[in-house]
């Protein structure tokens, strides 16, 4: 006999033995702060699924997703794809300067079929109120001199010159671009910085007809030096954390909020204690709600309704000093149409003045739920 | 189940490696069939009856055949084997070929039968020719028949081959059935053997199958000329790599359970004529017709017309058995008329000629036929062969710039790993160093390889293996 095959079948064995024991004996975890997402649990035994194979597919993901030290595996696989000198991994790519940008490729018929609710949105609701729909570029658009030499980018100037053709879009990417070397997007997030938002509620602003406060009646205020995002959490590998701050107005206004039509009320617009996890985004407005009603101590009778996703978020905090109530819509977790809604706002007794669709453009690319709008 | 799984590699490989090696050497093959009835139960809850019933009619007929021979009655034994044959073939063409067949009836005579649309049960051209095998060698007496049932549906059920071979003869395995020995050489070799697999699988084949997807699902009219081998050549090193990693996988599983399978591959793209390339592809199922259709239609004794038939038979019924699609049709038939036309007269004038000629010529036809195997759809293979040669109108754009950039080092990998070069270097050091200085090295090597495949198989959505659909 061989020693050197003695050698090798112990070593085998004990790396098995030890990975199988390791993983049956890691606690079962319901959610991955890293990944944002739950994870798949153990699946509940039938004999209907098993004939179905739907228990052993389910148990195999449930394998996958509990594993050992999941989020160690999934960066030395990153680690493994940079040694091959790849340009990108998991929809990810490893940009210049510390960037890291998500590779995006959207359904085109999806893309066709938003721009088109969004048309007939417009068509149904500008004639009555000041509407504006602002389309925010990402990082790949506006960064993209930093994206590697060739990177296959998806064109979205030119879903955004299409949205532009149906008027009353407020376009942020040439000042966006203007400042494209100023941190005005996260290098671990695909949201852009509070900075990247103040810029384009300038253009907001003025698009809706009120006076942008300037530089100097703003206070920032550093909320964290150590945010890494969700485009970093694809990777599972450590980078330079980002610095997320907020800016507010010198006299900001007293705010009240209503969540979910009276689930909850704050007097803030804030959630501090997301800046202790993972989801330090959540801090403003503390995540994704389907309605969060806002009344503010600006006693100008004026009232917004935004439809959006979280890229409004940081921004909310600026328009808070230009309207009386400000409702906002997420239309991902909202059970009802906007039109509807807008219905039943006016019959009792709101008087809505502007409304802003406001989302990313990857976001709004791929959103499912456009269709609500036309409801 | 597959091999590169989580699942696999830490519940059920551990536990079955336990209980063999607790479990008394007689109970050992009852083991085996249980544990390799689950392994298929599995993926397939429903087909695994079929696979049962399939066991049961060969061993049925195994018997009856071998009852014939003693009472020398040849011509029941002959009508025993026809009928396995017809069992085994009309399971076959029911579940594999029934919707195949029906869609052209329908495509000819403009009826509308509706298709069935059987799901196709795994590994179903695998097991069936294994038992064909078997009352085939017990009738013409290369192998006795195996009495014990047990010990019989743990040959056809045997995990490790079940599902995407090797196609392993009944008379290859029939001796290991009844009496084999474990020890610690066989279970590293057995190691070895596996973890090359797993990592040549998710490690080699995976990535090269990101490359070409993300080519092959894109518009082919206008493909540049870079793009389409950047995919074919990825294509082509993924084939490989998955095909071959799952048969190592399979033959070092087999090593550490004590048995001995036949290799299934040579190194097959370092071959100089396309007769060479198929004495070093898929070996297990090119042996398999030479010596079920190819030998007994005559193979060559009978004269070259007699042996052109022969061997047109046999690829058109190879192209068949990888696929009930007309392309598969054609790319048997693509490999037969090479074969044919090597047979004639181009062996001699590559023997002639550089080995570099050989080589290129091989490499070229071969990638060739991999447009056909890999594209189901006639038209667009076309597309692609078209834009291989500039029909998508450029030489190369920055989307080909950025595969070649970000892929490149990979894609020099694949090349030298599927040379023996890698090993044969090795094989030298170990030789010159010492077995034991260099087993370290070895074991460290081994390691990396579990621990990288393992962190693929974390983060993988993308684990397919290619040989499922046959």
């Amino acid at each position: 006999m061989n020693i050197c095959n003695k050698v090798t079948s112990i070593i085998f064995c004990a790396v098995i033995a030890g990975l199988t024991a390791a993983s049956m004996l890691n606690p079962v975890r319901e959610h991955s702060e890293t990944e944002n997402r739950d994870l798949a649990q153990m699946p509940t035994f039938s004999l209907e699924s098993l004939f179905k194979g739907d228990f052993t597919s389910d148990y195999e993901t449930f394998i996958t997703d509990q594993f050992v030290a999941r989020d160690a595996w999934i960066a030395v696989k990153t680690y493994a794809e940079l040694a091959l000198g790849k340009r990108d991994s998991n929809n990810v790519y490893f940009a210049d300067d510390g960037y890291y940008i998500e590779k995006f490729t959207p359904d085109e018929t999806q893309v066709d079929t938003n721009i088109a609710y969004v048309a007939e949105f417009l068509s149904h609701v500008k004639d009555k109120y000041n509407t504006r729909v602002l389309i925010a570029p990402t990082s790949s658009l506006v960064l993209a001199d930093k994206l590697p030499a060739n990177a296959p980018n998806w064109d979205q100037d030119g879903m955004l010159d299409r949205l532009a053709s149906l008027g009353n879009f407020v376009d942020t990417r040439d000042i966006l671009l203007e400042h494209k070397d100023e941190y005005i997007y996260y290098r671990t997030d695909h949201h852009w910085t509070t900075q990247g938002a103040y810029y384009a509620y300038c253009e907001l602003a003025e698009s809706l007809g009120f006076e942008p406060l300037a530089p100097e009646e703003l206070v920032e205020t550093v909320l964290s030096e150590e945010f890494l995002g969700t485009t970093i959490a694809k990777l599972g590998i450590s980078a330079n954390e980002d610095t997320m701050i907020k800016l507010e107005s010198m006299n900001q206004p007293a705010v009240s909020l209503d969540y979910n039509m009276g689930m909850e009320q704050t007097d803030t617009l804030y959630d501090e204690s997301k800046l202790d996890t993972r989801d330090k985004y959540g801090y403003f407005l503390g995540g994704n709600d389907p309605i969060i009603d806002i009344t503010t101590s600006i006693d100008n009778g004026r009232t917004l309704l935004m439809v959006k996703d979280s890229y409004a978020h940081c921004m909310i905090p600026l328009l808070v000093n230009h309207y009386e109530r400000i409702i906002l819509i997420d239309l991902r977790h909202f059970n009802a149409g906007v039109e509807t809604y807008i219905g039943m706002l006016e019959s009792s007794g709101t008087e809505i003045d502007d409304i802003v669709v406001l989302y990313n453009a990857s976001g709004f690319a791929d959103d499912r739920y456009l269709v609500k709008l036309r409801k | 189940m597959v091999f590169s799984s989580l699942l696999f590699l830490f519940r059920y490989l551990p536990i079955v490696l336990l209980l063999y090696f607790i479990c008394p050497k007689k109970l050992r093959n009852l083991l085996l069939f249980i544990v390799s009835l689950i392994f298929y139960a599995w993926g397939e809850p429903v087909y695994v009856v079929l696979m049962l019933f399939s066991t049961l009619v060969d061993y049925t007929h195994g018997l009856l055949v071998a009852h014939y021979k003693e009472k020398g009655n040849l011509r029941a034994a002959k009508i025993s084997v026809a009928s396995s044959m017809i069992i085994n073939l009309a399971l076959l063409g029911f579940f594999k070929y029934c919707d195949f067949f029906i869609g052209n009836i329908n495509l000819l005579f403009g009826s509308d039968i509706k298709l069935l649309n059987i799901a196709l049960p795994i590994g179903i051209s695998f097991y069936t020719f294994q038992t064909m095998s078997y009352t085939i060698d017990v009738y013409r007496g290369d192998a006795e028949p195996q009495r014990n049932i047990i010990s019989f549906g743990a040959y056809v059920a045997l995990f490790p081959q079940l599902i995407a071979g090797p196609i392993v003869q009944f008379k290859t395995v029939a001796e290991q059935l009844n009496e084999r020995h474990e020890d610690f050489d066989k279970f590293g070799y057995g190691v070895k053997r596996f973890v090359t697999g797993l990592g040549k699988k998710v490690l080699l084949a995976n990535n090269a199958g990101l490359i070409w997807d993300a080519i092959n699902t894109g518009d082919l009219s206008t493909l540049p000329v870079l793009s389409a081998w950047i995919g074919i050549l990825a294509y082509t090193f993924q084939i490989y790599f998955d095909f071959s990693g799952y048969s190592d996988m399979a033959i070092g599983l087999g090593s550490m359970l004590g048995f001995r399978f036949l290799e299934n591959f040579d190194y097959p793209y370092m071959a100089a004529s396309i007769t060479e390339f198929w004495r070093r592809w898929h070996i297990s199922l090119g042996t398999w017709f030479r010596d079920y259709v190819y030998i007994p239609l005559g193979g060559n004794r009978k004269g070259l017309p007699k042996q052109i038939r022969n061997i047109s038979i046999v690829w058109l019924l190879t192209g068949l058995w990888h696929g009930a699609e007309w392309t598969f049709v054609l790319w048997g038939v693509y490999f037969g008329v090479l074969l044919i036309v090597e047979k004639l007269f181009l062996l001699n004038w590559l023997k002639k000629a550089p080995a570099i000629v050989g080589h290129i010529y091989t490499l070229f036809f071969v990638i060739i036929s991999w447009v056909i195997f890999a594209i189901d759809d006639l038209g667009r293979v076309g597309q692609y062969i078209g834009a291989m040669f500039g029909a998508g109108g450029s030489l190369y754009s920055s989307d080909s710039l950025y595969l070649l950039m970000t892929n490149g080092i990979l894609l020099l990998i694949l090349a030298i790993a599927s040379t023996p070069y890698p090993k044969l270097l090795c094989e030298k050091l170990v030789a010159k160093i010492g077995d034991k200085p260099t087993a370290l090295v070895q074991n460290v090597a081994f390691c990396a390889i579990i621990f990288v495949s393992v962190a693929y198989l974390v983060d993988a959505t993308y684990n397919p293996f290619l040989y499922f659909r046959f």
